[in-house]
């Protein structure tokens, strides 16, 4: 059985009223959404908020899930929208913005000897946040959702073309980071 | 330098989101385009090495999980009556009650409208129409008033004075 007909399974049973297909589901995706929103927010509780937000909000319009769709685009689908709320909520976005400028213009940080993977977990965290926040969305809805470009697309509202576009000059951009963080490309 | 190439398909490519014959014409081209072949080796290395779910990830809390799963895990649908949460049992029972509902008030409405109209007309009649007693009696002093005026051909004869008092002809005055 593929993960795509397992999760439909797993629905099902939540459908049903079976709470252990939900606490299936979440505990399978519940840290790639978390980490969606953290590097979205760029904060620990609004993410932890934003979680639960997403997942109740799943529960709430559950009737209108697509079967032929992907449980986890659907998902990080409402987290997107979540995430949209937010910053139109608190309105941020200006600073949120400018806070992505001001970290692309940081010197480069010194690399240690071995690349352990602490290191390198905060060099591709310190990379992904400096991407501009619709680069960062495709490409953390990619990469972490692996989400279909015509399901970003969809979720982002834009042509393929677009998200396919802002992957490009994410991956060149984070490319461009880690360079300057001392790591060159992989071997 | 960069191929187009890559630009058009490689993204896709990774993703299995090029038809199949694209797939087959990406994969030719690969074979003899360099610069292709090494951004998607690149492109694979980095996503298995750098942007993979351990870097990307983030645990969540243990008190948020109990949160969520206490909020979001109850029992959706009430098992006994889940048929009635089908979208199409949903949809025609909507539209019966739609129905229902346009059906109910439209025929409120009418019957307002007439009684409203059949209790008005009810009302004037009652304030127009006089008693048959009225009636009756105002007919009889019609017919003594009709018998008193002079008939057709009738000589008006003129009104005598009473006794005791002298007419005054005015114009001799």
């Amino acid at each position: 059985m593929d993960s795509l007909q397992d999760d439909q399974v797993l629905f099902d049973k939540w459908m049903r009223g079976d709470s252990d297909g939900f606490a299936a589901l979440y505990e399978r995706y519940k840290n790639r959404v978390f980490g969606f929103l953290v590097r979205m927010t760029g904060d620990r509780e609004i993410a932890e908020d934003l979680l639960q937000d997403t997942f109740v909000a799943a529960m709430r319009n559950a009737q209108q899930y697509d079967r032929q769709r992907n449980f986890l685009s659907w998902i990080f689908g409402i987290a997107h929208k979540r995430t949209i709320d937010y910053f139109r909520h608190v309105k941020v976005e200006n600073e949120h913005l400018l806070d992505t400028d001001r970290s692309v213009g940081k010197g480069p940080d010194q690399p240690d000897v071995g690349l352990s993977n602490e290191y390198l977990n905060t060099v591709i965290n310190e990379a992904v946040k400096t991407l501009e926040p619709m680069q960062r969305e495709v490409f953390l809805l990619r990469e972490l959702g692996d989400v279909a470009f015509k399901d970003i697309a969809h979720i982002m509202n834009c042509p393929i073309n677009t998200a396919l576009g802002r992957m490009r000059l994410a991956l060149k951009n984070i490319r461009k980071e880690l360079k300057k963080r001392g790591i060159h490309g992989v071997q | 330098m960069e191929c187009n190439k890559w630009d058009e398909s490689g993204l896709l490519y990774m993703a299995n989101e090029l038809s199949q014959p694209l797939t087959s014409e990406f994969e030719q081209h690969l074979k003899i385009c360099q610069c292709c072949s090494n951004e998607l080796n690149q492109y694979f290395l980095e996503r298995k090495k750098y942007f993979s779910a351990a870097f990307l990830c983030e645990p969540t809390p243990e008190h948020l999980d109990k949160k969520i799963i206490s909020l979001c895990a109850k029992p959706m649908i009430p098992t006994g009556i889940g048929i009635f949460y089908l979208p199409w049992v949903k949809r025609v029972l909507f539209s019966a009650l739609v129905f229902a509902l346009g059906v109910g008030a439209g025929g409120y409405f009418t019957f307002a409208y007439y009684q409203s109209k059949s209790s008005s007309a009810y009302a004037q009649s009652k304030v127009t129409a006089p008693s048959k007693t009225v009636n009756a009696t105002a007919t009889a002093a019609l017919d003594t008033a009709k018998k008193s005026l002079p008939q057709k051909g009738e000589k008006v004869l003129p009104v005598k004075p009473p006794q005791g008092i002298v007419p005054v002809d005015l114009k001799k005055e």
